[in-house]
């Protein structure tokens, strides 16, 4: 009797004691559910086994960071008199990431932990770069840009504009009214062309005649060329002053390019540059795989700081919890050792196999850091290779993983949850390589993708897709083959900065703004025929009646200028004519005087 | 009717040993086993001392209850009381020999619950000790006959259910 009940005490009591302890203990570092299947301690050889180890993502705790198959392994013998759990290897088979879970993997609030100030600085951090990434609003294409409303928020501004400058004008233009009276009267230019006609150089006989002529010649072209002056003068102030007038029509246009402006501006079009549409498009998603990588890492050295500060600082524990310190004494064996861990599994089908190896709570303790190695391939060359290291052992902790993937078909593959890129890849190969690296609370990663010969789906209208959208992802399918992303995200003193390019960024760019160009060089048609409906008939009225009013203004000064031009010529060239008549008789004279001495001075002699 | 049996054998038990040494000691030793609690090796020679010892059982466990829901509600400065006594530079070397020592690690003294709370346990251990025995015996001499002379308890004796559970459990003595 006595030993079935110390049978079943053993069978019952210590596998699901244990059991349980291991799975709270690890539910707690973790920050979500660790669930042990088919747990069995056998204590004749120490020898640890279980079917299946579910461990729950902490950030979708519906799924699991991971879970394996099969489990075993030795705790050796001694240590365990010292507490120490000291493992030569542990095998762990079909591993595999990112599993649905049955039931919520969330933690009950008494063994829910507060975040380590490394996790929370990260995350705040991440959290305000994902604040700043530009997040594109697929209803600004779906929308209509909303004409109705756009116009009745509108105050146009250009009839306005244009009633002050036909004031403006009209004001100048009263001024010329009333200077063109001080031009030359009708009278003056008749009395004019009457003292002008009446020089008749053909008349002058004599020289005295020939003279009298020219000095009324003179007098009169001195009149003329006064007032032609001033007639000169006023006209080309007259152009000066009312350059406006021959301006009108640039001016008027250009307030209604301002009123189409203040249209435009209202309807609220994005602005969408290069630059940001890489971060539009993986933006979130680098921030995302970030994010959980570091919250491993917070967890990782929550764990190990135990170890690692001399006097670790008091935490808030739940009550009859209380809080473990510990005493570690250098050359000793660790609480925990686990000197190398065989796995085996699957990532995105890619059968896998590798060593994890030292996973130690304390690695000053046996000074080596955790190593991390797998690797694996596909018969269709898929290749993966996912390396680690963490190094406790310094004052600083340092941790560095990189992965590689080649040849990973992209069929099925989501690209993005951007609204215009087309949802599910159908064909393509891609290459990966990322890294990442954490030395204190600095962080450096770095990611290269490139995928080939990509092809999408055919794209299907979803409900609450517009035509618009259908037709912008159809075109984008069309002209994407190649998916080139290159991103870096560093943290350094306590900055963190996020550098992406990607070839589709020109592509996306150039798409988003021919489709905009077409609704906004509609949207600028209608604008535009209101606006003309509006404002065309006054302009044209401004238009005409100070043309008008210029034209006849500058008509009366030009016809003046015109005739007393006239007159000036007509002047001038009978004065050449009285000149040259009136040099004619002087030779005359003086021939005639010189022979005349000639025969005198013959005669005498 | 076994279980009856069982039950009434238990009763039998808790009542025997009931001179007021014996149910102070039992409550005392209760007291430190509600705070140290039954995780940790601390528990075992607590254990051993309540069943070698003739002691009261039924004040142990009166002891465990109360001090236990006293050590829930104490936590925070047994957590403190707990971590300071950890944390002293002179005592390091202390810990750390002792943390490398076989079986040591099972105590689990280095949990700042656990320490706090068997250093006010220890602490504690004599004044209630003293305490519960002295209150005992006053009760028994000066309390007593006027507690069980009085109406409410007279009536409580009287019920049907009393009597009935007196006759099963033999509590007439």
């Amino acid at each position: 009797m006595v030993a079935v009940i110390v049978t079943g005490v053993h069978f019952f009591i210590t596998d699901r004691l244990i059991e349980r302890r291991l799975e709270t203990a690890a539910s707690r570092l973790n920050g979500a559910l660790v669930e042990l299947d088919g747990f069995d301690l056998s204590l004749l050889d120490l020898r640890v086994r279980w079917a299946r180890l579910q461990v729950a993502d902490p950030d979708d705790t519906m799924k699991n960071l991971f879970e394996t198959g099969a489990a075993d392994f030795n705790v050796g013998l001694a240590p365990l008199f010292r507490k120490k759990f000291i493992i030569e290897e542990l095998r762990m088979q079909n591993i595999r990431a990112g599993t649905d879970r049955e039931k919520d993997g969330g933690l009950p609030r008494s063994l829910r932990r507060e975040k380590s100030p490394f996790m929370r600085k990260m995350e705040e951090r991440l959290e305000d770069t994902a604040s700043r990434i530009p997040v594109f609003d697929p209803d600004l294409l779906t929308r209509d840009i909303d004409i109705e409303g756009m116009w009745s928020s509108l105050t146009l501004e250009s009839p306005g504009k244009i009633r002050a400058l036909r004031d403006e004008l009209g004001a100048a233009l009263d001024r010329w009214e009333e200077r063109s009276a001080s031009l030359p009267s009708p009278d003056t230019v008749d009395e004019l062309k009457n003292r002008v006609a009446s020089i008749r150089p053909q008349d002058a006989d004599t020289a005295e005649e020939l003279a009298r002529s020219l000095e009324r010649a003179n007098a009169a072209r001195e009149d003329v060329s006064s007032h032609l002056e001033d007639v000169e003068s006023m006209l080309s102030r007259f152009d000066e002053e009312t350059r406006g007038v021959a301006r009108l029509d640039a001016r008027i246009s250009g307030y209604i390019e301002e009123d189409y402006q203040r249209a435009l501006a209202l309807a609220e079009l994005p602005d969408l540059s290069r630059e940001s549409i890489a971060e539009m498009l993986f933006g979130e998603s680098i921030v995302a795989r970030v994010e959980k990588i570091s919250g491993i890492v917070g967890r990782v050295r929550r764990y190990t700081g135990r170890f690692r500060a001399l006097v670790p600082e008091k935490e808030k524990t739940p009550r009859l919890r209380g809080q473990d310190i510990p005493f570690v004494r250098e050359q000793t064996l660790p609480k925990l050792w686990i000197k190398a861990v065989a796995l085996s599994g699957e990532i995105r089908s890619v059968d896998l196999s590798g060593t994890v190896s030292n996973v130690v709570s304390s690695q000053r303790t046996i000074d080596r850091p955790t190593r991390l190695d797998l690797s694996g391939a596909r018969p269709d060359r898929a290749a993966l290779n996912l390396s680690g290291v963490i190094d406790h052992r310094g004052d600083v902790p340092v941790e560095e993983f990189s992965l590689g993937l080649v040849e990973l078909p992209m069929k099925d593959m989501s690209l993005t949850g951007f609204p215009l890129l087309p949802g599910t890849v159908s064909g393509g190969r891609a290459d990966l390589v990322a890294s990442i690296r954490f030395s204190g609370d600095d962080m450096e990663a770095r990611v290269r993708f490139t995928g080939r010969g990509v092809s999408f789906a055919p794209v299907e209208k979803t409900a609450g897709m517009s035509d618009l959208m259908h037709e912008a992802a159809r075109s984008l399918a069309r002209a994407i083959d190649r998916v080139d992303l290159q991103a870096t995200m560093r943290v350094v003193d306590d900055r963190l900065t996020l550098d992406m390019t990607s070839n589709l960024d020109g592509l996306v760019a150039d798409r988003l703004d021919d489709l905009l160009s077409e609704e906004l060089g509609e949207a600028r048609r209608v604008v535009e025929s209101r606006i003309h409906a509006k404002v065309d008939g006054l302009a044209l009225e401004v238009e005409e009646s100070l043309t008008r009013r210029e034209q006849e203004i500058r008509s009366r000064i030009e016809s003046v200028r015109s005739t007393l031009t006239e007159q000036s010529h007509i002047l001038e060239e009978k004065r050449n004519r009285l000149e040259d008549a009136l040099e004619s008789q002087k030779s005359e004279a003086r021939r005639k005087a010189e022979k005349g001495l000639e025969d005198s001075l013959r005669n005498l002699f | 009717m076994l279980i009856l049996q069982l039950v009434r054998k238990l009763v039998k038990v808790l009542r025997s040993a009931g001179s007021p040494f014996q149910i102070a000691g039992g409550f005392a030793l209760g007291m430190l086993l509600g705070f140290t609690s039954f995780k940790t090796l601390f528990a075992a020679p607590i254990v051993l001392c309540l069943i070698l010892l003739n002691i009261n059982l039924a004040g142990a466990i009166l002891g465990i209850l109360i001090f236990r829901f006293a050590a829930y509600m104490a936590d925070p400065l047994i957590h403190s009381l707990g971590y300071w006594i950890l944390t002293r530079e002179v005592l390091r070397p202390l810990w750390t020999a002792l943390y490398d020592l076989p079986l040591a690690p099972y105590l689990r003294y280095n949990n700042t619950v656990v320490l706090g709370s068997l250093v006010v346990g220890l602490l504690l251990f004599i004044p209630v000790y003293i305490g519960v025995k002295r209150l005992l015996i006053a009760y028994n001499e000066r309390f007593r006959e006027k507690i069980e002379r009085l109406k409410f308890i007279r009536a409580v004796k009287g019920t049907f259910v009393f009597k009935w559970a007196a006759r099963l459990l033999d509590l007439r003595g």
